[in-house]
């Protein structure tokens, strides 16, 4: 299992239809914000786009290669040659999994930070992912990167909130702090699985919140 | 038009009056429906022009301006296109 905590036996499965879900919602997301450029040419909306693109690349990725797994661990083949493959696999795509989002959460944070600058961008980039890539504890420390990231961004939506005090800015607001609060939990999931599946549902109902204020721009 | 305006109002407010207008407007007109410096008003234009919402005649009589499609289809989405940037705080 791509797991970034301990998962119990029993939440597999829904733990690769959320993640399904938090692909789906995530793309959608980027596709409308693509559109909102073409729309507007506001060059935000395209970074946004991106951002999201690679939350949905990153859940796609999850959950595709977790259904692999599952279906490879259920293969009648050496134990010993199934374990190693199935080991090599999972370490892969766990560590694109854990890059595709530190990606999207740092361009979510340079247009937050009202940043234009592309090289600052990069140098965003590299001091995120260089360390999760050569670390020992990639996990741990992609949960650190990830918290601060998102706790900054909570921030940001709560002051776009403050200044602009409507439903949707409420809504999205509250969506980022769930995600926030979804990360920490998968903290704890190293020390009991149900902390795992309490994350995913924080997560589950952040990215409805998004889809709510989604559905609300649509209607209008 | 309020007096404080955010830039996605002001283009929305340039590209209403050139509608309003019908087929072409002069920089003038522009100038003194849209409530801007002509400063303001001249970076707002070059914008427009860069992002394709509008097209600029030069003419005997002086220059003059056109909607583009993508112009009128701002107008047409304005509202979700400012929902969607206010509520994710992209302005």
């Amino acid at each position: 299992m791509v797991s970034l905590g301990y998962c119990p036996e029993w939440f597999f499965h829904q733990s690769i239809t959320l993640e399904l879900v938090f692909a789906l919602i995530t793309f959608l997301v980027a596709i409308f914000s693509f559109k909102i450029y073409n729309l507007s040419k506001e060059k935000k909306a395209i970074w946004f786009g991106t951002g999201f693109l690679l939350f949905s690349f990153s859940y796609f990725l999850q959950s595709i290669l977790n259904i692999g797994i599952l279906y490879r661990l259920s293969e009648t083949v050496d134990i010993v040659q199934k374990a190693s493959n199935v080991m090599n696999l999972g370490l892969t795509a766990l560590h694109i999994h854990m890059i595709l989002m530190i990606a999207g959460l740092v361009i979510l944070t340079h247009i937050s930070l009202k940043e234009k600058s592309f090289r600052n961008l990069l140098l965003l980039l590299a001091v995120t992912i260089t360390p999760i890539y050569f670390s020992q504890n990639a996990v741990f420390l992609f949960f650190i990167i990830s918290s601060i990231l998102l706790g900054f961004l909570t921030l940001t939506y709560l002051l776009n909130y403050r200044t602009n005090r409507k439903f949707n800015t409420y809504l999205v607001f509250s969506a980022f702090l769930l995600l926030f609060l979804s990360n920490i939990h998968f903290v704890f999931s190293f020390t009991d699985k149900i902390f795992y599946v309490i994350a995913h549902y924080f997560e589950l109902f952040s990215y409805l919140l998004i889809l709510t204020n989604l559905i609300l721009v649509l209607k209008k | 038009m309020s007096k404080k305006r955010d830039r996605l109002r002001v283009i929305f407010d340039i590209l209403d009056v050139i509608r309003e207008k019908g087929e072409t407007i002069k920089p003038t007109h522009i100038l003194y429906k849209s409530n801007l410096s002509h400063q303001m008003m001249q970076q707002y234009l070059n914008e427009l022009i860069g992002k394709g919402f509008l097209i600029e005649r030069v003419t005997e009589k002086g220059k003059n301006y056109s909607l583009t499609e993508k112009g009128f289809n701002y107008l047409k989405e304005y509202n979700k296109i400012t929902s969607f940037i206010e509520s994710f705080g992209l302005s």
